[in-house]
């Protein structure tokens, strides 16, 4: 393994890459020891080449020499359908011009928090894989090898994959490009290549992700009969807890608002759902959840890798509540389920599929504004706020969210930087949802390590204190990062940092509700 | 005769640059914006119309003028990448001013073919021009070197050096000129300069010539990378029609999940 790593080595047998704890950036104020384990022999059936971690949890290595002329094949005829128009209309123009324009300045690899965490690791610059397109590509054109350009072999092809998934997505890298080059495109591009030709994805994301969802009705597996009993679950617990007795309305047709949240929400951490229904009982809106499939799913992880399983899930999601007859749809504190559903879906959908459909941050604002009796002193408490990137700098939802903060948490502090300059969680495109194998220890190690440098940098004068702090991200995916990565480096303990929705935040200042986040 | 080479080298380079970015004019894709937005009103904070409830009930004032106005500030001074890679900044900026003084002075060589312009005009422009080609040699040198060091070196391929190479050598004769003109060499060497002044805007032609085949058309490209980043146009009856036509393009992806027939019947998952 060299330090220097050159595009033409992703040709070569072996791992490319091998990152230790020296090699990461240090965390504030905070003396953290990372331990690496060795690869586990049994895993090494997987894709591992790449830099040691498992993100495509497929054991899809060609045996023998028929299947890797086979995987080369597929892969060739991959590149050729995402430059079609027929194929791949929906991203190719900006693909062309991001593939055909950069001037390699790097200014992208500055704004990239995977390549900042990771030591500056040539594999994680946000242009190494575009790069590799782009000479591949200049290969299939000319038919031959020119100066430059790239062959393909199986080891590229099997480390493009991984490294597809080693990017948050986040699109960071293009705010800071000088000519709108976008790789954050290009990285999903890749992934779709793989996906929609070769049939190759995280199982997380494609076979228990959308597939699941298209057969059953939700990526968790959640069935019709099983939301039914976590909605009576949820309306015992909130009167455990408040005393207060709240009807969840459930396909209530013709109601004002399809509330939609993200299924894990409803298996993990029920606080969130519960918040919404203490809220919007509390502001008498006319809204309901479905109980019907993918009713009571938002999510639809197409975004991330395959723009087929994108534009059947999304029709999926309109169907309901074209069936419900309701005048908008409301996509509750998830972060990709709102750029799928409300602005992306924008351009697949049309007729009557097309009703309305918005983010629950602007309403959350007007009911802390009109509707709600609130106490901040009740949140006083250290509060920050985490940017989901769908939602601040990929549709530009980034005031309510402050403005609530602001109004209900005395104590609230910004991270730097925040709003559509902000950082990624670690867990964007998929990432938070890859489990499997030791992929977990990428998040947690390298594309969350910037979020934990910034949470403990906003937190820095308070960090001590035996007083809780909260991270408040509205979206579930980033929670469900953050609060990992929280218990990995320890800090929940040692710090007494969690992380919570902004409903909660809202429910435990309000008069009438006592100690909701306790 | 130099002048309608040099005209006839721009019209052909017009052409193939309309030519070539002519696609992105009638292009229709998903939506892939990143804010913040210059056309929105929230722009300041990074800002979309999704900020307020019920949307699609108001009505927004949209002053368009803002993404003429963001993208000459990106060509012309490139803040963003001034707060990244300032040192990097400077350079690009100076080498990129030397091309426009150069610009400048070229329109002006066009148009004294057509129009009687003053010779204190056309000495001001040689003036520039003389300038433009001192930035460009002294900072295009500085990017040729970065570009020859690790890690860029890796990724630039050799066209781009190239590409390079050529400016850097038009630099150079062309600042020979411009001393030339100013009379600064012995009277003997007139007629070598003489000739040398043809080579030069030969040259210079087939520069220009080659432009739209190379990166160097990154400040056009730019434009359209923005108007697409800037892209958050609501669902209308127009772009339906352009969004129907394209859904019912037929696909021939091989993956299992993915049907052999067209992303509508996909999406809806027809059965045939």
């Amino acid at each position: 393994m060299k330090d220097q790593i050159k595009l033409s080595d992703v040709l070569k047998e072996g791992q490319l890459l091998k990152i230790g704890p020296e090699d990461l950036i240090k965390l504030p104020n905070y003396d953290f020891k990372d331990e690496f384990k060795e690869i586990n022999p049994e895993w090494k059936k997987y894709v591992f080449e790449l830099d040691g971690f498992i993100g495509i949890d497929l054991e899809w290595k060609p045996k023998n020499k028929e299947e890797e002329n086979e995987l080369l094949l597929k892969f060739t005829e991959g590149l050729k359908k995402l430059l079609s128009e027929e194929n791949n209309w929906t991203f190719l123009y900006p693909l062309l011009l991001s593939l055909d324009y950069c001037t390699r300045c790097k200014s992208c690899s500055s704004a990239c928090h995977v390549y900042l965490a990771s030591g500056k690791k040539e594999i994680y610059r946000p242009t190494f894989r575009s790069e590799i397109l782009r000479r591949i590509i200049k290969k299939s054109k000319f038919g031959k090898k020119l100066f430059g350009s790239l062959d393909v072999n199986k080891n590229l092809i099997l480390r493009l994959a991984e490294l597809a998934y080693r990017c948050n997505l986040c699109r960071r890298c293009v705010q800071f490009c000088p000519l709108g080059i976008d790789n954050g495109l290009i990285t999903r591009e890749i992934r779709k290549l793989y996906s929609q030709e070769l049939g190759v994805a995280p199982k997380a994301l494609h076979e228990k992700g959308t597939v699941q969802q298209l057969n059953i009705g939700s990526s968790t597996g959640l069935r019709s009969e099983g939301f039914r009993s976590i909605i009576k679950f949820v309306e015992e617990e909130i009167f455990e807890r408040t005393g207060k007795k709240i009807k969840i309305p459930v396909d209530e047709k013709g109601s004002d608002i399809l509330l939609l949240h993200n299924a894990g929400d409803y298996l993990s951490r029920l606080e969130n759902v519960m918040a919404f229904a203490i809220i919007f009982e509390e502001a008498s809106l006319s809204w309901t959840l479905s109980s019907e499939a993918f009713g009571y799913d938002a999510v639809n992880y197409g975004i991330w890798y395959d723009d087929f399983q994108l534009g059947k899930i999304a029709f999926k999601h309109l169907e309901i509540a074209r069936k419900l007859e309701v005048n908008r749809v409301v996509v509750g504190e998830c972060g990709h389920a709102h750029k799928a559903l409300i602005s992306v879906a924008d351009r697949l959908i049309f007729g009557e599929y097309q009703i309305p459909r918005e983010s629950c941050l602007p309403i959350l604002l007007d009911l802390v504004k009109k509707k709600l009796n609130l106490d901040p002193e009740k949140n006083s408490f250290p509060v920050t706020l985490h940017d989901p990137c769908n939602i601040v700098r990929l549709m530009g939802v980034v005031e309510p969210q402050r403005e609530i903060l602001r109004k209900i948490c005395p104590s609230f502090k910004e991270m730097k930087p925040n709003g559509v300059y902000n950082y990624c969680c670690g867990g964007g495109g998929g990432l938070a949802i890859m489990n499997s194998l030791n992929f977990p220890e990428f998040r947690n190690k390298i594309s969350s390590r910037v979020k934990f440098c910034q949470i403990l940098d906003a937190f820095r004068d308070v960090l001590n204190s035996e007083s809780k702090k909260y991270v408040c991200a509205p979206c579930s995916n980033c929670r469900a990062t953050i609060r990992d990565f929280l218990d990995y480096y320890k800090a929940k303990d040692k710090f007494k940092i969690d992380c919570c929705g902004l409903a909660e935040l809202i429910v435990n200042s309000m008069v009438d509700f006592d100690g909701f986040l306790e | 005769m130099l002048h309608y080479l040099l005209l006839s080298s721009f019209a052909m380079f017009f052409i193939a640059i309309l030519l070539n970015f002519s696609k992105y004019f009638r292009a229709v894709h998903l939506r892939c914006e990143v804010y913040p937005i210059p056309h929105e009103i929230n722009y300041k904070h990074g800002g979309s119309y999704y900020e307020w409830s019920e949307w699609w009930r108001r009505s927004f004032e949209r002053p368009r003028r803002w993404k003429l106005k963001t993208i000459l500030g990106i060509l012309l001074i490139n803040r963003k990448k001034m707060s990244l890679q300032p040192k990097h900044w400077f350079a690009t900026f100076m080498f990129h001013l030397g091309i426009f003084f150069h610009a400048i002075w070229i329109l002006m060589w066009i148009l004294c073919a057509f129009f009687n312009i003053s010779t204190k005009i056309l000495k001001m422009a040689s003036l520039l021009a003389f300038f433009g080609s001192i930035l460009m040699l002294a900072f295009g040198m500085y990017l040729f070197l970065r570009k020859l060091r690790p890690p860029l070196r890796y990724y630039v391929p050799l066209r781009d050096h190239l590409i390079l190479i050529f400016v850097l050598l038009l630099a150079s004769t062309g600042l020979l000129n411009f001393l030339e003109d100013f009379h600064i060499f012995p009277n003997d060497l007139q007629p070598f300069f003489e000739s040398f002044k043809t080579v030069h805007l030969i040259l210079y032609s087939a520069l220009i010539l080659s432009l739209p085949l190379t990166k160097v058309t990154h400040y056009i490209a730019l434009i359209f990378t923005h108007l697409i980043l800037w892209d958050n146009e609501k669902m209308s009856e127009k772009l339906e029609e352009r969004l129907k036509e394209k859904l019912h393009c037929r696909v021939e992806w091989g993956a299992q999940h993915i049907a052999k027939k067209t992303w509508i019947e996909n999406f809806l998952e027809v059965e045939k």
